[in-house]
């Protein structure tokens, strides 16, 4: 007991690794889990039934945790104000929170989240009139006891806040909605990264909100955190109004503005 | 079980500094593999100190997140959970509590039976085993099933708090 070899250790710092937990939890402890989110994250407010006009799409079993594609439709004619997604188990659950302005179409938001272990989701929408109605899909995804070893810090960095706009859907001309996908450089440090060249923890810094316009109308506001996955991509409608161009604004947690405009004419589909 | 889903990785002479999570090796220099039924059977005979060494989630320290609720740990009945004490370099201030909490807990007696564990596939156990060993430990068991092996066993898991270094 005489040979501390901390002096070894002492020297070396430390690594990196992303949360893990446990896989029994039963339905009991996943519905306290969301009593208590729903308390936290919507105080004195009811919660009624969305199945009607909401689904949420993930793979029951992701192959990769720290990209997990999630997406929630809603029905055309349910004209909710704002979507809301909440991964229960993360030590972060809320992941985005989106409203829409008037060139915003709410019925299909896709993200890219990190899931910490198995979970439920949460679809929340806030309908016109106020009130909110939620659904919920549990899927499977464990990234281990490790966040991905992630790159250099000076790599992970490279590009940030470039942008590309794709064209997945582009309505005809004076009706529907186009469906578009954001991608933004972004390295989403969730601050349980380790630097492969330092060994030290990556700070945080992460996208924290995102505006979308059509000209000068709003599409959505975003409001995002750590679970958001590496490189955020957003897919999301809108109605133009009235003009090719879109301008994105994307803040992050270090202050840093990222701004892009694009001309949906020269995109193509 | 676990084993054979991919060959074995082999022992680094120190620390193990490269991903966190991945194959970890079948032996512990020092030190002897126990698995979750072996360990269950130890418990009932030696009364092993069990030490977690999983991570604890770390919350943002540069922003404010949104709702910072992590979940309960839980891991194997009776352990003390020290986070950080298996990644392959520790901050002095966590290298010399895992020490002393040791010492306490093994009243100085270096043939105490001390089980480490954390995850499957994840090498922070490995690592505090190691260190367990280089502090003179002459029983360090390493229990590569972790939390999820006892679970997997049908056994109960209890929640616990962490134990680290107080923060002045």
């Amino acid at each position: 007991m005489k040979r501390l070899l901390v002096a070894a250790a002492a020297l070396m710092l430390a690594a990196a690794i992303a949360p893990r937990a446990q896989a029994t939890e039963t339905a009991a402890d996943r519905a306290a889990r969301w009593t208590a989110l729903h308390d936290a994250l919507f105080p004195k407010q009811s919660l009624g039934d969305g199945s009607a006009i909401l689904t949420l799409h993930a793979p029951t079993r992701a192959e990769d945790a720290s990209l997990v594609p999630v997406s929630i439709d809603v029905a055309p004619d349910a004209h909710v104000k704002a979507l809301w997604l909440i991964i229960d188990n993360n030590p972060s659950p809320m992941a985005a929170h989106l409203t829409f302005g008037p060139a915003g179409d709410p019925s299909l938001v896709g993200l890219r989240v990190r899931v910490d272990q198995y979970t439920n989701m949460h679809a929340v929408a806030e309908m016109p009139d106020g009130h909110l109605v939620a659904i919920t899909r549990f899927i499977k995804a464990a990234g281990g006891c490790s966040a991905p070893a992630g790159a250099s810090v000076a790599e992970a960095m490279r590009g940030i806040g470039d942008m590309k706009l794709h064209v997945l859907h582009l309505a005809a001309r004076g009706g529907g909605a186009d469906t578009l996908e954001l991608l933004i450089r972004h390295p989403n440090f969730n601050g349980m990264q380790m630097d492969q060249v330092t060994r030290l923890y990556t700070p945080a810094r992460y996208i924290n909100a995102v505006d979308v316009r059509s000209g000068t109308t709003l599409v959505f506001h975003m409001v995002s955190d750590i679970s958001l996955a590496t490189d955020p991509a957003i897919t999301f409608r809108m109605r133009p109004a009235g003009t090719d161009a879109i301008s994105v604004v994307a803040h992050d947690t270090s202050n840093a503005i990222f701004s892009h405009q694009f001309d949906l004419a020269g995109q193509g589909s | 079980m676990l084993l054979g889903l991919a060959a074995a990785a082999p022992a680094p002479p120190g620390p193990w500094f490269g991903p966190i999570h991945g194959k970890t090796p079948t032996s512990l220099d020092g030190g002897q593999v126990l698995h979750t039924l072996a360990l269950r059977a130890l418990l009932r005979t030696d009364k092993p100190i069990l030490l977690d060494v999983s991570e604890a989630p770390r919350r943002p320290k540069t922003a404010t997140t949104a709702l910072w609720m992590p979940l309960p740990h839980q891991d194997i009945p009776g352990s003390i959970w020290i986070p950080g004490a298996g990644l392959g370099a520790i901050p002095p201030t966590l290298a010399l509590f895992l020490a002393q909490r040791l010492a306490t807990l093994t009243h100085g007696h270096a043939n105490a039976p001390i089980v480490v564990y954390c995850h499957p596939h994840c090498w922070m156990s490995w690592n505090a085993a190691r260190r367990l060993v280089w502090l003179g430990y002459q029983r360090v068991y390493w229990d590569p099933d972790g939390i999820e092996g006892w679970e997997k066993a049908g056994l109960t898991l209890a929640t616990v708090s962490p134990s680290e270094p107080s923060t002045k």
